[in-house]
């Protein structure tokens, strides 16, 4: 008796198929609770975040533009706090009250 | 030489074969693999059956309050039996049996200028209705308390929405929503923010679905109708205007994101080609899974059952997936829509409902109920030639569960490609698990298949068919 049963080699189960190949990492592979995005890292949840992409490093905002404390890729650092702030470039030195410098030290103009 | 051969068709739950999107005849596949079908191979796997029939909800067509197509249904409960559905101009509100008409406020309520429901989120006591009106589109709150609708809630808060699909997702107390180029987000506080143009990703492109996974928001994005889409990954918060991560589909446009056991799938179309597919996101490739015809479903039209994704195409409804993780993943169309335009597909208490209309009068919301004898299933063809002889096929052994009172199915062969067929034999009688049939008036031909009709099937008692054994001999031609 010849079986002529049709088979059709390379089924997988559900199982197999499901399966990132060796070295594949998924989209914002996640280690130890910190996030790894092509272009930055992050660890934290809501504003509760320490980040660090190619604007600088922060912590206390999803993203950098609004981080509470960060320091850019030139090393020039701000704190932002709900009125006041501050500057620190290794030119100047900066307090803000309400947006307006109160103490400066070093040369105003290094200052964004 | 061995003159006698045999072909088993079994394991009916491997679905439709490799080709069969591309060729109704085809050669290519497994034992169990069908050319055509419309059954159900995902109830009883290992098994073939009947598809689920439709029965319509009570009040659930144009002689109850469904006088207009559904085009979302959320898919679960806002509490115990209860949920919505929004059509063209109104809003819904459905148990697992009926269609609320009247009471107080009355069903179904009207939202004022609305002309396609688009999506419904919940988002802690209220949902948001996402629709479009005859220019632009708008979001309506409605409190669960009292029910009451505030028609304008969007642009009273914010402003109007594009006139686009607005598929949407919800993560607590924050909501994300597409909005034609734009990605809007909600965000449930003790001041609601509202910013419908969260994120813009540029002209031409068109958001066709949203879905929240491992912390992130995944939306999927379609440039140029198609021609270029993109998923991106956006941080849960929704707060920051950067986006995290994307993948590249290339030149195929999306039609829905669906999450299933911490995967992402992705239904899209190859517009070159005209082929639709069920891949997955691994890493930032799309893996395709399988393959389909008909139509590129959307974002209203998808639901989970038996552990596969449920979608439309063509006013059809389609499975994939396996029932379980150690079966092969099929993909088959599982059961007639209803009416010719599907609108919406949703599983909120467990069995599904469809909504669909014949685009003139007739609607209907509908659930899977009992069995119906719409139903066939071709195997693939089999070449039964041996140098120059040809397959004689003498004899038929099915197997089945035990049936019951009135189940029935017909059995012909069909031979070289479907230019031959053999009278119907039909399979019927209860409690019978097997039949044997010897009076097959088909001559010697090249090739051969299958094919099991429904059409005499009974609505209450399927007729579950687990095997098909033809046996043969090789005759000189």
């Amino acid at each position: 008796m010849i079986d002529l049963t049709p088979k059709f080699k390379g089924l997988k189960t559900a199982e197999q198929e499901l399966q990132l190949q060796p070295g594949e990492l998924q989209m914002g592979q996640r280690i130890g609770g910190v996030s790894m995005f092509s272009n930055a890292f992050k660890r934290g949840y809501g504003e509760a975040v320490f980040g660090a992409d190619e604007n600088g490093i922060w912590l206390g905002s999803a993203d950098f533009v609004n981080g509470k404390f960060k320091v850019d890729m030139q090393g020039n650092m701000t704190i932002t706090g709900d009125e006041d702030s501050s500057y620190l470039s290794a030119e100047v030195l900066i307090f803000y009250n309400n947006d307006v410098p109160e103490i400066v030290i070093g040369d105003p103009s290094a200052a964004p | 030489m061995d003159k006698e051969f045999a072909i088993e068709f079994s394991q009916f739950n491997q679905g439709q074969a490799p080709l069969a999107h591309l060729d109704t005849k085809t050669f290519v596949g497994n034992r169990g693999q069908s050319s055509e079908i419309k059954a159900d191979i995902i109830s009883k796997p290992g098994f073939l059956t009947q598809s689920p029939a439709l029965a319509d909800l009570t009040n659930g067509n144009q002689s109850g309050v469904v006088d207009q197509l559904i085009r979302f249904i959320l898919d679960r409960p806002t509490s115990t039996d209860v949920t919505y559905a929004v059509g063209t101009t109104k809003l819904y509100k459905l148990s697992s049996t009926t269609v609320a008409s009247g009471g107080t406020p009355s069903w179904p309520q009207t939202i004022s200028d609305m002309t396609e429901g688009e999506s419904i989120i919940r988002v802690n006591d209220n949902l948001l209705i996402f629709y479009n009106k005859s220019s632009g589109g708008d979001i309506a709150a409605l409190d669960l308390g009292d029910e009451s609708i505030d028609d304008d809630f969007g642009s009273d808060t914010d402003a109007a929405l594009e006139k686009a699909p607005h598929p949407t997702a919800v993560n607590g107390s924050t909501a994300v929503f597409g909005n034609g180029r734009y990605l809007g987000v909600f965000i449930d506080d003790v001041s609601p923010i509202l910013d419908v143009q969260k994120l813009d990703f540029g002209k031409g492109a068109e958001v066709s679905d949203v879905v929240f996974h491992a912390n992130s928001w995944w939306i999927a994005v379609n440039y140029a109708d198609g021609k270029g889409s993109r998923i991106f990954m956006y941080a849960g918060g929704a707060t920051t205007n950067i986006l995290d991560d994307e993948a590249g589909i290339g030149d195929q446009k999306i039609g829905f994101l669906h999450v299933h056991n911490g995967n992402i799938f992705v239904v899209y179309q190859d517009k070159t080609s005209g082929v639709f597919a069920v891949g997955w996101l691994s890493g930032r490739s799309i893996k395709p899974l399988r393959y389909f015809s008909g139509s590129l479903p959307n974002h209203r039209q998808k639901a989970l059952y038996k552990n596969t994704i449920l979608f439309a195409s063509s006013g059809d409804i389609w499975s994939c997936g396996a029932s379980v993780e150690q079966l092969p993943i099929q993909i088959s169309k599982l059961a007639d829509g209803g009416h010719t335009t599907i609108g919406a597909i949703a599983s909120p208490f467990g069995t599904p409902i469809v909504a669909s209309s014949d685009g003139s009068s007739s609607h209907r919301l509908a659930k899977f109920s009992g069995y119906s004898t719409d139903s066939i299933y071709k195997s693939i063809f089999v070449d039964v030639t041996k140098r120059r002889w040809l397959g004689r096929v003498h004899t038929m052994i099915v197997s089945s569960k035990a049936l019951g009172v009135n189940a029935r199915c017909d059995i012909t062969i069909e031979a070289d490609q479907g230019d031959k067929t053999s009278t119907a034999m039909e399979y019927s009688g209860e409690g019978k698990v097997r039949g044997v049939f010897r009076s097959i008036n088909l001559n010697a031909v090249e090739d051969v298949r299958i094919v099991i009709d429904y059409e005499n099937g009974n609505a209450v008692n399927d007729c579950p068919i687990r095997k098909i054994l033809l046996l043969g001999n090789f005759v000189e031609f």
